[in-house]
């Protein structure tokens, strides 16, 4: 009989969305419950013998009351085993996040794995073996204890643990809990099931990482989705298939670069081709370069409309110099005083020497934006 | 509009029909007598071309000629660009309007509009149009007479053309509307951030604000996170230090070193009280032995202080004998000092008494100087007082006042004044007959030649021509006449009086009694010098200066042997020479005086020494006695040899003692109470403080469980995740707002200043042209404008701002028509050629300004259509302008 199990892993229950807008935060924050339900609905679906959730239940170890509350209740739809791992976000300390959860009266079927012991199936088949995090930092493998847990012969392995593992993913932080990359063939685990990196990835033999079920950051490739691992007996190798769960599709547009109004007409084309229902899209756009007022004009313009359209644009134009140039001044009908208001500013935004050049530019550009609004009229 | 013809005709006194025509380009003169009708000329003009033919009523009457039922009729041909109108109106019955041009015709009220909309002007709803409100552009150059001195009333609507003029020319200074409007939209982002003063707003503090209650919300928020996990990391510790108490049994042990301290410190007790009767039996020996070995001390020092005072006694005697000698010379040397200082002394005495002498001759011989010099000046005083009184004697014999001797004057001219008057009044005869004629007037020959005064009735002897009597015919003469001898007699009084002759004589006489007067002060003057306080204090000094030398005279008198033979030395003495011997003597004296208390100071000392020396002597013998008196009685008491042998016991008990107390001190040290009591009191403390820290750790534990109960319902993370968006929110606010309010401050001030350069040019154009005519009239000078209603405000001369209302009548009247050509010169020059008229405009010229009036006038015409209505056509005729005349 197979033996069917979700991996999941890094819910950040009560991350708090606070780059976004409150309703957009608000919104974001349900889905993550969303998604726990979905899950359920999922385990449910497949028949699963168990979810594991590899650490990162919560975003932090400082909860209310109430998101705890929440997160039990959005598990309900699935009356399996819901074994949960602290993780950094969420150690496991004497009266912390965990020892609240157990005493808010989680069901049995909810279970906090607070000790490096292993659990057992009441069938006996598999015994989780959990390497909970005490600490939100710390340097030492927490998998090493995994190595001497002793199961019940012919009882299927499976460890479940959080943290980075050695020498394997790219641009993690090295310094933090670092996994023995054998950690799986050492402590004869059939299936090592890992949380922190938020995509899913197979990291090693075995072992694999989930990703978050709903993404919460523009990072990592192939969030949203929860893994089936289907085992067909004791000694195989798992068949591992990604489901996906998440609603949101984070999008990470940091190469942006606008340098004319074409570049502008571009990102316009670009922006038409997303996928949709544009409402579930967050896209993160960086844009670089160096334009005249005629450009950046119009490229807020287009960004205006495209808020009102995806459910949320985290725009950065740090990176946008936008100059006052001859041919956008010229726009401005400027004679007389206006004129000559404008050639002081010019001489002040180019003299180096001026203390206040940068806010003759911002000057500039505010009379060019006046200009058009009283154009519009 | 350039006027071509006018034709009038019942128009007011214009009753026959009167044509205007061949107007040029230029300068034209409209010539006419007063009451000719150039005037009327002018309202047909305005009527015509702004009144609506319909016009009824009051206005109509107005037209009219007096008591004629009439209908005026009026024609005005004119250009309007580039085409020839022609305009025709008939006012009151069959009223009409006709505009032509080109073969096309306009009537009655679309003939009006059309006008209207040429010319730019607005007719009033009813009623006459006014000059200043309804005649556009031309009610402003069109001036009537007696009005060209006021200042320009520049209706609204004529401001607004001349800007409109105006800014056509300046637009590309003042930006038109468009930099208008911009700067109004700009003002009001700056409004936002800056009050009218430019200070802040609220709202960069409200911003601000709102970011440093958001940031101290984050950090209230931290520190309550922080103090959550603070506290989970205590609870750790404090478990993990209970689990570590339990598992090392540590309380127990703490106790069991309690117990085993407290039989030390039992032992440590015994041995030190053994030590201690051990230290007591070795005090009680070593007190012994120190009793016995003082007594064999002070033997041995009593037998020593013995010889010593022996010998002492020896030492003493011997330094007696040696000092005798010494004291023998001293005495000596004191008493040869003592001779030498006596007589020293008498040499002083000596010296003394000749200076003495010396000084008394000396005094003597100035005394006598006095005495010779004070009745050598009593005697020239005496001599120069005896002059003044005679001189004074003189002026008395001589006594004459300058009052008498002008009232004398005053007689004598009245005495004179008198005859004259007389003479005046008396009859004058003139004798100039033959030498043969014997002729006699009042009996008395008269020679031929003599001239005669004649007071009174007078008979002159004609001879053998009879008599001829003469009656002077004066009226007052007999007054005269009294007058005269009163006078007369006045003078001879006063004369004979004074005892002089005439008034010269009494002149001659004050002068001597001055002369004499002064003399008689110089004389007194001597005197004064030779005896400043008198002749008396004089002769009071001089007789004190004969007693003084009196009683030096009796003092030598009673001199001593002695005396006279010093006096004899002390005459060929000088003071001088004195003085130097009483300070030889004197020096002498102190040295014996120095040398005696040398030789009574060493005496005295050497008996000091010897008095000293017998007292020490009679000291040593008493002291050898007692102490031989005292070592026999103790010797007496114990001998020597018994008393070393009690010495020699008590030092062998005492090295006994002393090794049973170190027996006892080794057995203490090797345990010390002090040591096994700290070693008590310290487990005793380690016992306590395991105990408290067992009982704080779980009470904190409870303490602490309880507190991360309450901080974790409270969901600390989301609410500072909240804050802190909250607050970069805030923060990203603030900067914004601050960044935009400097950028809109910057810019509004920018633009305001370049506006308010701007406006420097606003006005240029009227006063450049307004300088090209008062370069002709008033060089240098300048016309400034009020911005608003185009008024003229001031002239500025030599640097002065003169206000328009301040300027003569005249120079009123020719600013103001300068200024009216001024305009049309800018409005034709901006395409809508204007005609100026003026009606006896220049009447208030002096003939300088008012030859440079038609200079400019002349200059003006270049450029525009000017017609002059006047009176004087002779003034204009120089300007080579065709001149109509009318007459009505």
């Amino acid at each position: 009989m197979t033996l069917t199990l979700i991996h999941t892993a890094d819910w950040q229950i009560g991350k708090r969305f606070g780059a976004f807008d409150e309703d957009v935060a608000a919104l974001l924050r349900q889905q993550r419950l969303a998604t726990v339900a979905q899950i359920g609905r999922v385990a449910s679906q497949i028949r699963a013998d168990a979810v594991l959730v590899a650490g990162d239940v919560f975003d932090s170890d400082a909860l209310a009351d109430e998101t705890l509350r929440r997160t039990v209740r959005a598990m309900d739809v699935f009356n399996g085993p819901w074994l949960l791992l602290p993780g950094n976000h969420d150690p496991h300390r004497p009266e912390g996040v965990w020892d609240r959860v157990r005493r808010l009266g989680a069901p049995d079927n909810v279970v906090p794995l607070t000790e490096a012991r292993p659990w057992l199936s009441p069938d006996r088949r598999f015994a989780v073996l959990p390497a909970p995090l005490f600490r939100h930092v710390s340097a030492d493998d927490p998998t090493r204890c995994l190595d001497g847990l002793a199961t019940p012969d012919g009882v299927i392995r499976i460890g479940l643990a959080h943290g980075a593992l050695a020498n394997r993913l790219p641009g993690s932080d090295q310094t933090r809990t670092a996994i023995a990359e054998d950690r799986a063939q050492r402590a004869g685990l059939a299936y090592l099931a890992l949380g922190d990196w938020h995509g899913m990835v197979n990291i090693a033999p075995r072992t694999w990482y989930s990703g978050t079920p709903e993404p919460d950051r523009f990072r990592h490739d192939a969030p949203g989705r929860v893994l089936a691992v289907r085992f067909a007996d004791s000694g195989s190798d798992p068949a591992v298939e990604p489901i996906t769960v998440g609603r949101f599709l984070w999008l990470d547009w940091s190469d942006v670069t606008v340098r004319r109004a074409a570049d502008v007409d571009a990102l316009a084309a670009r922006l038409t081709a997303l996928p949709t229902p544009h409402e579930d899209l967050v896209l993160r756009l960086a844009v670089i370069g160096t334009v005249d007022l005629t450009a950046r004009h119009q490229l807020d313009r287009l960004l205006a409309d495209w808020q009102a359209r995806l459910r949320a644009i985290q725009v950065d134009l740090s990176g946008l110099l936008a100059e006052a140039t001859d041919d956008d001044l010229d726009q401005i009908d400027a004679r007389g005083f206006v004129a000559a208001a404008i050639r002081v500013l010019r001489c002040r935004r180019d003299d180096p020497n001026d203390a206040e050049r940068g806010t003759a530019d911002d000057a500039l550009q505010w009379l060019y934006a006046r200009h058009h609004r009283l154009g519009r009229r | 509009m350039i006027l071509r013809r006018l034709e009038v005709r019942n128009f007011r006194k214009l009753i026959e029909p009167v044509r205007v025509d061949d107007l040029g380009d230029g300068l034209t003169i409209i010539a006419g007598d007063n009451e000719d009708g150039k005037s009327t000329l002018l309202q047909a003009l305005r009527s015509l071309l702004f009144d609506r033919h319909r016009l009824s009523g009051r206005a109509l009457e107005a037209m009219l000629p007096y008591n004629r039922p009439v209908a005026p009729e009026l024609v005005l041909a004119f250009d309007h660009d580039g085409r020839r109108y022609e305009l025709k109106k008939v006012f009151g019955r069959g009223a009409s309007a006709v505009l032509s041009a080109d073969g096309v015709a306009w009537r009655g009220l679309e003939a009006e509009e059309r006008l209207q909309g040429m010319l730019g002007f607005e007719p009033p709803g009813s009623g006459a149009a006014a000059a200043d409100r309804h005649h556009g552009v031309w009610g402003l150059l069109w001036v009537e007479q007696g009005s060209a001195f006021r200042n320009l009333a520049v209706s609204d609507g004529n401001q607004q053309v001349l800007r409109q003029t105006l800014e056509h020319e300046v637009d590309a200074v003042l930006a038109g509307d468009q930099g208008h409007a911009l700067l109004e939209a700009v003002r009001g982002d700056y409004r936002r951030w800056f009050t009218e003063t430019g200070r802040p707003k609220k709202i960069l503090k409200t911003a601000a604000e709102a970011m440093a209650a958001r940031a101290e919300t984050v950090a209230r928020m931290r520190t309550r996170l922080e103090t959550y996990h603070e506290r989970l990391d205590e609870l750790d510790r404090l478990r993990a230090r209970l689990a570590a108490m339990a598992a090392a049994d540590t309380v127990p042990a703490a106790r069991r070193i309690v117990a085993d301290a407290e039989h030390d410190r039992v032992e440590a007790n015994a041995l030190a009280a053994a030590g201690q009767a051990a230290n007591t039996a070795l005090e009680l020996k070593q007190s012994q032995a120190r009793s016995v070995g003082s007594r064999w001390q002070q033997r041995q020092d009593a037998v020593r202080a013995w010889d010593e005072a022996r010998r002492q006694c020896e030492r003493v005697r011997a330094r007696l004998a040696e000092q005798a000698d010494a004291l023998m010379s001293a005495t000596e040397r004191a008493e040869t000092a003592l001779a030498n200082a006596e007589a020293a002394h008498v040499g002083l005495v000596r010296a003394d008494a000749v200076s003495r002498l010396v000084h008394r001759r000396e005094d003597r011989r100035r005394h006598e100087e006095r005495r010779d010099d004070l009745e050598q000046r009593r005697r020239l005083a005496v001599v120069a007082l005896d002059a003044a009184e005679r001189a004074r004697r003189r002026a008395a014999e001589q006594a004459m006042t300058t009052d008498r001797v002008a009232a004398l004057r005053r007689l004598d001219q009245a005495a004179r004044d008198s005859a004259v008057a007389l003479e005046a009044a008396a009859t004058r005869l003139t004798f100039a007959h033959d030498a043969g004629l014997p002729l006699r007037l009042d009996g008395k020959a008269v020679a031929p030649g003599t001239s005669v005064s004649v007071f009174d009735t007078a008979s002159i002897d004609l001879g053998p021509y009879g008599s001829l009597t003469v009656l002077p015919g004066g009226g007052d003469l007999a007054e005269r006449r009294a007058a005269c001898a009163t006078a007369r007699q006045a003078l001879v009084q006063a004369l004979a009086d004074a005892g002089v002759a005439d008034p010269d004589a009494a002149q001659r006489r004050l002068d001597e009694n001055r002369t004499w007067l002064r003399k008689a002060d110089t004389e007194a003057e001597v005197a004064k010098a030779h005896a400043p306080a008198g002749l008396e204090a004089l002769e009071r000094d001089l007789l004190a200066v004969h007693d003084t030398l009196a009683t030096l005279d009796s003092a030598d008198a009673g001199f001593s042997d002695e005396e006279w033979d010093l006096q004899a030395e002390a005459t060929t003495l000088s003071v001088e020479q004195a003085a130097a011997v009483r300070r030889g003597a004197e020096a002498t004296v102190q040295r014996a005086r120095r040398d005696l208390e040398t030789a009574q100071t060493a005496l005295r000392d050497l008996q000091a020494k010897r008095a000293h020396l017998q007292g020490q002597l009679a000291e040593a013998d008493a002291s050898e006695a007692r102490l031989a008196d005292r070592l026999a009685a103790d010797r007496a008491e114990l001998d020597d040899q018994s008393l070393q042998q009690a010495v020699m016991v008590a030092n062998i008990d005492l090295q006994e003692a002393r090794a049973s107390v170190s027996a006892a001190r080794a057995a203490v040290n090797a345990r010390p109470l002090d040591a096994a009591e700290a070693r008590l009191t310290q487990a005793r403390a380690n016992l306590l403080a395991l105990e408290a820290e067992a009982a704080e750790a779980t009470r904190r534990l409870e303490s602490i469980r309880i507190e991360l109960r309450v901080l974790g319902e409270e969901g600390l993370a989301e609410a500072l995740a909240d804050a802190e968006a909250d607050w970069e929110r805030a923060r990203m606010q603030a900067e914004r707002l601050e960044r935009d309010g400097r950028a809109v401050r910057l810019l509004y001030e920018t633009l305001e200043a370049a506006q308010q350069a701007a406006k420097q040019h606003y006005l240029e154009p009227i006063r450049q042209r307004t300088r090209r005519y008062l370069d002709r009239l008033l060089p240098d000078s300048d016309m400034l404008f009020d911005r608003k209603t185009l008024a003229i405000s001031h002239l500025r001369r030599d640097g002065i701002d003169e206000p328009f209302d301040h300027l003569s009548i005249g120079t009123r009247e020719q600013i103001a028509v300068i200024t009216r050509l001024a305009f049309a010169d800018l409005l034709t020059a901006n395409g809508r050629p204007a005609a100026v008229i003026l009606d006896d405009a220049l009447v208030y010229a002096d003939s300088g300004r008012f030859r440079a009036m038609k200079r400019v006038l002349q200059e003006a015409a270049q450029r525009f259509q000017v017609i002059v209505l006047t009176c004087r056509e002779g003034d204009y005729r120089d300007l080579d302008a065709p001149i109509r005349r009318v007459t009505a």
